[in-house]
């Protein structure tokens, strides 16, 4: 309930607030272009403009003790009141609040002076709308200075646009057809700029926050953002139909009908403006779609997958062929032989299109679901003592598909170690794992595990597997055949300097796998990681070298998960050393002590970024 | 207008490395989850994935017993929101479960809990 509420204030204020800088907007930058005549619609936009300040003052107030309330866990009125002061000087969200709330007050004063300072008041105003970014999702994501950017000029242009509405309507209030007609051209080149703008930033919004089609169709922020993309679309339509019909249509008609019925139309407009600022409310309070797990309510799903395969290509490369030789044919028979030509150029198409279903594949409602593990090396390390125990008896102790049982199945279980493993999704694995699979003719050629393994142990399988089959593929070299993830470890670099692998994003290191501290050789081309199974996890000086001491990182799972993934028996793991290149992905595994003449490979491969990672790629069946 | 097209790919790709962002969620902690220290730590450290309100967040650690071992003065590290610490008593070998509850800046609260032993070698 007070989750609902919490995100009405927050729809409500944003209406407000857009309206009254909507309204300082058109003051400050329409009212001078389209006639300065004072009309009786100028004192109402002054109107509306105070009303939109006081109401988003007011509602401000009263979000913001819903959110402190929330923020604060506050049970009773005391402990309400309790939190208000808190939250106010100690959060970012309360910050923001007393700030905006500082700017309105400032532009009711400023909207009381008639005439001067417009732009200084739509320019304080815009500051208001602004800093909209600075709270919510975007705020959150404080390292994407882009997303907050476009949060910005988001809401600017939402503002300039939707805020200008009501201005509008009360402006071409009793105006001649002439000015009218000005003033509605001049409001369209806002118009124009912002629905650009709007469109523009909603892009990046929606990579960085829904991510791609799974977060869209599978999860409730996508589907609500799918509905404000459609009122968005449906605002577009009437747009247009006021600048291509209604507008033109103001100077034909004396009596001022044209000017009416324009009147009408912005005011649908309107009301469709401020269903998107509460359907934006409500996405800002729903988890971003990127933080969820998507539910795909498909059997199928897109995938290019089979333009990878070159048996396949041919036939897909006849779609566009036989739909340019259809359009020709229409295009050529449209004058003489219609009726001909149009279902000649139909049954052509129809042709064309039939292996068009090849871009599709089956889908699971877990096809986007994302691991939540990270690709740890606490998970891999997991994933390592429960495959014993559920998988080997089919896919064999090493994943190869010759456990003692797999002779008594109906098709052979999957040869783990296959190098496609990675090109399946994640979540089709996890789907695959948890609810089992059919061979060809239905029967069960593979149980379901989800009534006996937790969520979390199957995500620690899938990462398992899937370094399993990394150590298994890497060749003669040490050179992975496609880079991936290195498992992520917690590192020491000091007594309370602790990081994770991201921490060297952007830094080419060596993870050294030792059994004791040791003197290594040095090794210029990377920052090295010791990798110890029982780390004195406090690194001490070396007294002897001046250098500062190599940062340690370790424990029974690291070591664990690092022996998998290099294909090692974890005894043998001593004296192993895992090249992880600028982004964060293993490239090589080699001895330690390698000749010089091996290691030339693997170092250039550090120099330079991969082409692409083994994951993600797609695999059609 | 070609610098338009090729701005906009910019910033779409300048938008992407965080495609995928959680909810405040520890990126990596100290001790670090399911760790076996040989000496006792003298804080724990935890780095979210977003931003925190220290002031509405909160680090708890407890004994087997269930008793409170922490001394309950969370604060960021280095000035970094991303970064809480709270400091420890003299802990004694055995199990300890950390629980937080974080506040991210985007107001929204996450909760969870790992353990970590310590076991002096010999």
């Amino acid at each position: 309930m007070l989750g609902i509420a919490v995100a009405l204030c927050r729809g409500v204020h944003l209406a407000a607030l857009l309206s009254g800088f909507g309204a300082a907007l058109f003051r400050a930058a329409i009212v001078p272009v389209a006639g300065t005549e004072a009309g009786a619609g100028d004192a109402a936009i002054g109107r509306l403009l105070r009303a939109s300040l006081v109401a988003a003052l007011a509602v401000l107030a009263l979000w913001f003790a819903l959110e402190a309330a929330t923020i604060a866990d506050a049970g009773g009125l005391g402990a309400e009141l309790g939190a208000l002061m808190p939250v106010a000087l100690a959060t970012r969200f309360g910050h923001v609040v007393l700030a905006r709330a500082a700017l309105l007050i400032v532009a009711l004063w400023l909207a009381r002076r008639r005439g001067r300072s417009r732009w200084a008041l739509a320019g304080l105003l815009a500051v208001a709308v602004a800093s909209q970014a600075a709270i919510g999702h975007a705020a959150a994501a404080t390292d994407n200075v882009v997303l907050a950017l476009a949060v910005g000029l988001h809401v600017i242009a939402a503002g300039a646009w939707l805020g200008g509405l009501l201005p509008l309507i009360l402006y071409l209030r009793g105006r001649d057809p002439a000015g009218a007609a000005r003033a509605a051209v001049a409001f369209g080149t806002v118009g124009l700029i912002a629905v650009a703008v709007l469109a523009g930033s909603a892009v990046v919004q929606s990579i960085a926050l829904i991510g791609g089609i799974g977060g869209w169709v599978g999860t409730a922020y996508g589907r609500l953002a799918f509905l404000k993309l459609g009122m968005f679309v449906l605002l577009l339509g009437i747009a247009a139909i006021n600048r291509f019909r209604l507008i033109p249509a103001i100077a034909r008609r004396p009596d001022g009908g044209g000017v009416a019925a324009l009147r009408a139309s912005i005011a649908a407009e309107a009301v469709i403006g401020l269903a998107i600022v509460l359907t934006a409310a409500g996405l800002a309070s729903l988890p971003p779609a990127a933080h969820e797990q998507p539910v795909w309510p498909f059997a199928w799903r897109p995938s290019a997958a089979a333009l990878g395969e070159p048996e396949l290509r041919d036939e897909l490369l006849g779609i566009p062929v036989g739909l340019a030789v259809a359009l020709l044919l229409a295009l050529l028979g449209w004058r003489r032989a219609r009726w001909l030509v149009v279902p000649a150029a139909l049954a052509v198409a129809a042709v064309a299109l039939r292996p068009f279903d090849l871009f599709f594949v089956e889908a699971y409602p877990t096809s986007y679901a994302r691991s939540p593990t990270g690709f740890s090396a606490a998970a891999i390390a997991r994933g390592a003592a429960l495959f014993p125990l559920h998988c080997a008896a089919c896919h064999g102790e090493e994943g190869r598909g010759d456990g003692p049982l797999a002779a008594r199945l109906s098709i052979p279980p999957a040869d783990l170690t296959a190098p496609h493993l990675w090109d399946h999704a994640e979540g089709e694995l996890y789907w695959w794992i948890a609810r089992g699979m059919r061979d060809p003719v239905g029967g069960p050629a593979m149980p379901g595990f989800g009534s006996v393994l937790a969520e979390d142990d199957i995500w620690a399988l899938i990462d398992f597997v899937r370094a399993q089959n990394v150590g298994a593929g890497t060749d003669g070299d040490g050179v992975l055949a496609a880079p991936v993830p290195a498992p992520a470890i917690d590192i020491a670099c000091g007594a309370a300097d602790w990081r994770g692998l991201e921490a060297f994003r952007g830094e080419a290191i060596r993870v050294a796998a030792v059994a004791a501290t040791q003197p290594l050789s040095p090794f210029p081309d990377a920052a090295t990681i010791l990798l110890m199974r029982e780390p004195d996890l406090v690194p001490e000086p070396d007294p002897v070298a001046s250098s500062a001491p190599p940062c340690r990182a370790g424990g029974a799972a690291a070591w664990t998960a690092y022996a998998v993934i290099a294909g090692i028996p974890e005894g043998a793991l001593d004296g192993t050393a895992f090249l992880i290149d600028r982004d964060g992905l293993l490239r090589a595994t080699q001895p330690l002590d390698a000749p010089q003449s091996a290691r030339a490979a693997p170092i250039a491969l550090l120099a330079r970024p991969a082409a692409r990672s083994a994951i993600g790629v797609g695999h059609h069946h | 207008m070609r610098i338009i097209p090729a701005t906009f790919a910019i910033l779409v790709a300048l938008a992407l490395p965080n495609a995928v962002f959680a909810h405040a969620f520890p990126r990596s902690s100290m001790p670090p989850v399911g760790a076996t220290l040989k000496t006792a730590p003298e804080a724990v450290v935890i780095t979210f994935t977003e931003a925190l309100e220290p002031r509405f967040s909160s680090i708890q650690v407890t004994d087997a017993s269930g008793a409170r071992v922490d001394t309950g003065d969370l604060h960021t590290v280095d000035g970094d929101a991303h970064r809480v610490a709270v400091g420890l008593k003299t802990l004694a070998a055995g199990t300890y479960k950390v629980t937080w509850h974080a506040t991210s800046v985007d107001t929204h609260k996450t909760e969870g809990s790992f353990t970590f032993t310590i076991a002096p070698g010999p």
